[in-house]
């Protein structure tokens, strides 16, 4: 149940960013060199991604990261928040 | 632990029946065997509906796939081949992504009757790499030829299970080797292997595996049976659901198979498509990539000559049109087991990945072997070309050769790729990453003939992405620049 609703917060909080910004944000599941897409907003602009880890598991991608950039901190500090609620 | 130990203790019943309906699979042979009574020529309408079902990138129920594999007239079919190039242009672009097998050992606990690694074939010469091997092999793959991306094949034995599988997988990632502009490495990873329990494979997946592939080799239970006597792959439903358990596990991209010659081909495209449906059904996740080998010739095999399921050149490029239009978000791999005169004729059917400079020999690459060697080997291969050769080849039709390994390293997996194939939008991110490691091809690999003629290609390229994409030709053109002053692996 946790996981789910962390998932959905998740979801919202990312959903919330790609409208305000207008670019893909979406975060990974890490795996070696694998990242499985566990949630968010899919690329659209054919922008190569921002990759910033977020601790040991899981990465963001921010596809046109410029527009980001300033608000980057808080953003990872509300995703960790988040992601220590699963 | 004794082989008969290990191989009494690999398959697990729980792992099969969560997945079954009460038992039942899901390829109903019945079913299949009824559709494909009909031998009626089907009403060109219907047809033409299903061409642009599939031109919808949707996948094809089996009842429509079965009218495709009715379908004789010249017309419809010169029609298909060109939905088929459609399809295959809208979903990944004009490019052709190039790997190499890499065998690792050739012991095995099966004695699969159509197999020159199987257990009881006595003129096999047995031999597993050692990790150092391993990394010699991978040199040469990286470092010499260029390759990016390896499927790695493993014969069912407890010497090569799935912590050799896994301690080989960092291997081949740890190797970087420096070359004429950059250093070459292996980007991706793709695994040919027994089926496997869950969690063994969420040891692969943790180690970073790219696909991993489980060829049911014929979905005919009875031809199954008959084709393999013993071992573990005698049982036909461990086999099946490889997939589901791979999926289960979090390994979101998988690749299924037919050996075509085993059984009435028409019944195993059905098998394919049923598959696809299946995991579509259960995962939200089709096949990343679907493969057809034609059974060829072994050490020591006769079945290969006995069989009377042999496909002809005919059916075979059927076989592939029909399979693209089918399952039309699909990666089909052709790979380097047809001669070169099959392959250059079916790149145009809708393929998206082949393979060069391949050897399948154990130990073959850095052995520099110039010769096929059947006994090294399980099969005999048909396109000796080298990548630089196929390269150029594929450049003169007007493909571009891609070595893009993008989409597992950001997210572009399972479901969500899933989305991005149907919709086109991958295809757009394989235009671009196509440029990328191609120039880096060229630059690190490619002789002066093949350079000037890829120059050319990425030129019609570039164009064509500023008038496609005007809006992000400025960031193409700034990492085509960093990939030429010697920046490697970049990608949108």
């Amino acid at each position: 149940m946790e996981k789910e609703t962390c998932i959905f917060n998740l979801q919202n909080y990312l959903d919330n960013l790609s409208k305000e910004y207008d670019c893909g944000v979406w975060i990974c599941k890490k795996f070696g060199k694998r990242l499985s897409f566990f949630v968010g907003v899919k690329p659209y602009k054919f922008l190569p991604p921002k990759k910033i880890d977020i601790g040991e598991n899981y990465v963001l991608f921010i596809e046109d990261f410029t527009r980001i950039e300033k608000t980057l901190e808080e953003i990872i500090f509300k995703i960790k928040n988040i992601l220590l609620t699963k | 632990m004794l082989i008969s130990e290990w191989v009494s203790q690999r398959i697990k019943y729980d792992e099969i029946e969560k997945y079954t309906d009460n038992g039942k699979d899901f390829i109903d042979d019945e079913y299949i065997e009824n559709l494909l009574k009909d031998d009626s020529e089907p009403d060109p309408k219907l047809v033409k509906d299903i061409f642009s079902k599939a031109l919808s990138i949707q996948t094809l129920s089996l009842e429509d796939t079965a009218v495709l594999i009715r379908l004789k007239d010249p017309d419809l079919i010169e029609e298909m081949k060109d939905v088929a190039k459609k399809i295959k242009i809208k979903v990944y672009d004009n490019r052709i992504v190039t790997f190499a097998p890499l065998y690792m050992g050739n012991l095995c606990v099966n004695n699969c009757l159509y197999c020159g690694f199987r257990s009881e074939n006595s003129i096999i010469k047995r031999r597993v790499l050692t990790m150092k091997e391993i990394e010699e092999e991978v040199k040469v793959l990286c470092g010499e030829i260029g390759h990016k991306r390896l499927i790695v094949v493993y014969g069912e034995h407890p010497s090569t299970d799935v912590n050799y599988i896994a301690k080989s997988l960092e291997t081949i990632y740890s190797v970087k080797v420096k070359v004429r502009n950059g250093y070459g490495q292996i980007r991706r990873v793709n695994v040919n292997a027994a089926p496997m329990q869950i969690k063994e494979l969420e040891i692969l997946r943790d180690i970073g595996i790219g696909t991993f592939q489980v060829f049911q080799e014929t979905y005919n239970k009875k031809t199954y049976s008959y084709v393999h006597p013993k071992g573990v792959k005698a049982n036909y439903k461990w086999r099946l659901y490889s997939m589901h358990r791979a999926l289960e596990a979090g390994i979101d991209d998988v690749g299924i198979g037919a050996l075509f010659g085993l059984y009435d081909w028409r019944f195993e495209v059905l098998g394919l498509v049923s598959h696809a449906i299946e995991l579509e059904k259960k995962f939200g996740i089709g096949p990343h990539t679907v493969s057809f080998p034609r059974l060829e010739p072994a050490a020591n095999t006769p079945f290969v000559k006995e069989t009377r399921y042999r496909v002809s050149d005919e059916d075979f490029k059927k076989i592939i049109l029909i399979l693209r239009l089918a399952i039309p978000y699909t990666g089909m791999i052709l790979t380097a087991r047809e001669s070169k005169e099959i392959r250059d004729e079916v790149v145009e059917y809708g393929i998206t990945q082949m393979d060069a400079s391949t050897k399948i020999g154990i130990g073959a690459y850095s052995d520099r072997m110039t010769e096929q060697e059947l006994e090294r080997q399980q099969f005999e291969i048909g396109d000796t070309r080298t990548l630089d050769e196929l390269i150029r080849d594929l450049a003169k039709k007007g493909y571009i050769t891609s070595f893009c390994t993008a989409g597992y390293r950001c997210g572009r997996t399972g479901s969500s790729i899933m989305e991005l194939l149907r919709t086109g939008k991958e295809g757009v991110f394989c235009k671009l990453n196509a440029v990328l490691t191609f120039r880096e091809w060229l630059l690190d690999f490619a002789t002066k003939e093949t350079e000037d003629i890829g120059l050319n290609i990425i030129k019609k390229e570039l164009k064509e992405i500023e008038v496609r994409f005007p809006e992000i030709y400025p960031k193409v053109l700034e990492y085509y620049r960093k990939v030429e002053n010697g920046e490697r692996d970049l990608y949108f």
